[in-house]
């Protein structure tokens, strides 16, 4: 009887246990990833780029940073219309990509698949009234929050002057 | 009525709070061992430095679901504490080791020579890191090697020290043996040309050699 009822308990306690995991695993993406969006929006608010140093030994905006990529980070929130995002891109290699709110890639461009030396996109959520929109190049994020980032590579300490430059003309704005 | 079940059924009240205390008890012991179970296995799947992909080349190891909307929950969530906001494949390819090419885990007590040569990709560098996943304080504030910094041989070849002093030439940062765990390198592979995206295991990619060992 007693075995029977430790049996039972083990029972629960393992699809307990499985419970927990399942849903800590499919929650910590997002959870992660709001914990990142809001130290970037207090840095500088929502839709708009902010331009980093190349990453050093005391860069703790992301793990595992490329020390010789400049990135630009914008948090977006596209519950109030679609935003016209423009990045000029710059030699060696650009990308731009944008992050949907369980980390997915949705959307990734470089300079040589840009077709022109700036990106020029308008970027829309899954609610986003496409009206006006005819014509333009519209990427649709799976989320109406989200991170768009930049990476720039910097050759060499030269080069930092002229990229960092190039792109502080980068913007994401209502259209 | 049967007396023995009257008698049964009227249950001191002392012994009625007893009864719900264990009740109560049992309850909470098996959701704190749920809880701990749960998140403990949670942990040891998805905890820092496992996120090393599907894909091996040697010492190296890389994922092709990284970023994608194809990766399954365990990836993302490794993803999303090792490599958060990585690219996806055709953008970038991402491979990590954490052993030298003979298998054997990395050691900061030990000094090891990386050997290349071109690689597949229209900018490359590999760069290391310490145990918490950032970039190793070094006087000279060097980080990473990369196709624009590597000083080549005349034959295209190049090398690289690794170790925790600086070394004349091409260097990466071991960080102080005494740090807690031993440090990871990151090949990273800019715009791969589609070899390198559809062979990734059967690509030429650095060798990592281990030299001497204090």
């Amino acid at each position: 009887m007693r075995t029977t009822r430790w049996l039972y308990f083990a029972l629960w306690v393992s699809l307990g246990a499985a419970f927990v995991h399942l849903v800590g695993l499919a929650a910590l993406p997002y959870l992660v990833m709001e914990r990142f969006m809001l130290g970037q929006s207090n840095i500088a608010g929502g839709n708009v780029f902010v331009h980093y140093d190349l990453p050093t030994a005391t860069w703790h905006e992301l793990k595992r940073p490329s020390p010789d990529v400049a990135y630009s980070i914008a948090v977006f929130d596209l519950s109030e219309g679609p935003l016209h995002v423009v990045v000029p891109m710059t030699a060696p290699y650009t990308s731009l990509a944008g992050y949907a709110r369980n980390t997915d890639t949705f959307f990734a461009v470089n300079d040589r698949t840009a077709g022109g030396p700036v990106v020029d996109r308008v970027l829309v959520g899954p609610r986003t009234p496409r009206n006006g929109l005819e014509g333009q190049q519209l990427v649709e994020s799976p989320t109406d929050v989200g991170v768009l980032m930049v990476r720039r590579v910097v050759p060499s300490e030269a080069a930092f002057e002229s990229i960092d430059t190039a792109r502080r003309r980068a913007r994401v704005e209502f259209p | 009525m049967d007396p023995s079940t009257d008698v049964e059924s009227r249950v001191s009240p002392r012994a009625g709070w007893r009864r719900l205390a264990l009740a109560v008890a049992r309850v909470g012991a098996g959701v704190v061992s749920a809880l701990a179970l749960g998140l403990g296995s949670l942990y040891f799947a998805v905890r820092p430095g496992v996120a090393r992909g599907e894909v091996t080349n040697g010492p190296w190891h890389t994922s092709l679901v990284v970023g994608s909307a194809s990766a399954d929950l365990y990836t993302r969530a490794r993803v999303s504490l090792d490599l958060l906001l990585s690219l996806n494949t055709t953008e970038m390819l991402y491979f990590t080791a954490v052993s030298d090419s003979e298998g054997r885990p990395f050691d900061a007590r030990c000094a090891y020579r990386i050997e290349g040569g071109e690689l597949p990709a229209r900018w490359w560098s590999v760069t290391s890191y310490g145990r918490n996943g950032f970039l190793i304080p070094n006087e000279a504030g060097l980080y990473s090697v990369s196709q624009s910094s590597i000083v080549r041989a005349v034959d295209g070849s190049w090398r690289a020290q690794l170790s925790c002093d600086r070394q004349p030439g091409n260097w990466l940062p071991a960080g102080r043996p005494s740090a807690a765990g031993p440090f990871t390198l990151t090949l990273r592979l800019f715009d791969p040309q589609p070899v390198a995206i559809e062979s990734p295991s059967s690509i030429d990619l650095p060798r990592i050699v281990r030299e001497a060992c204090s």
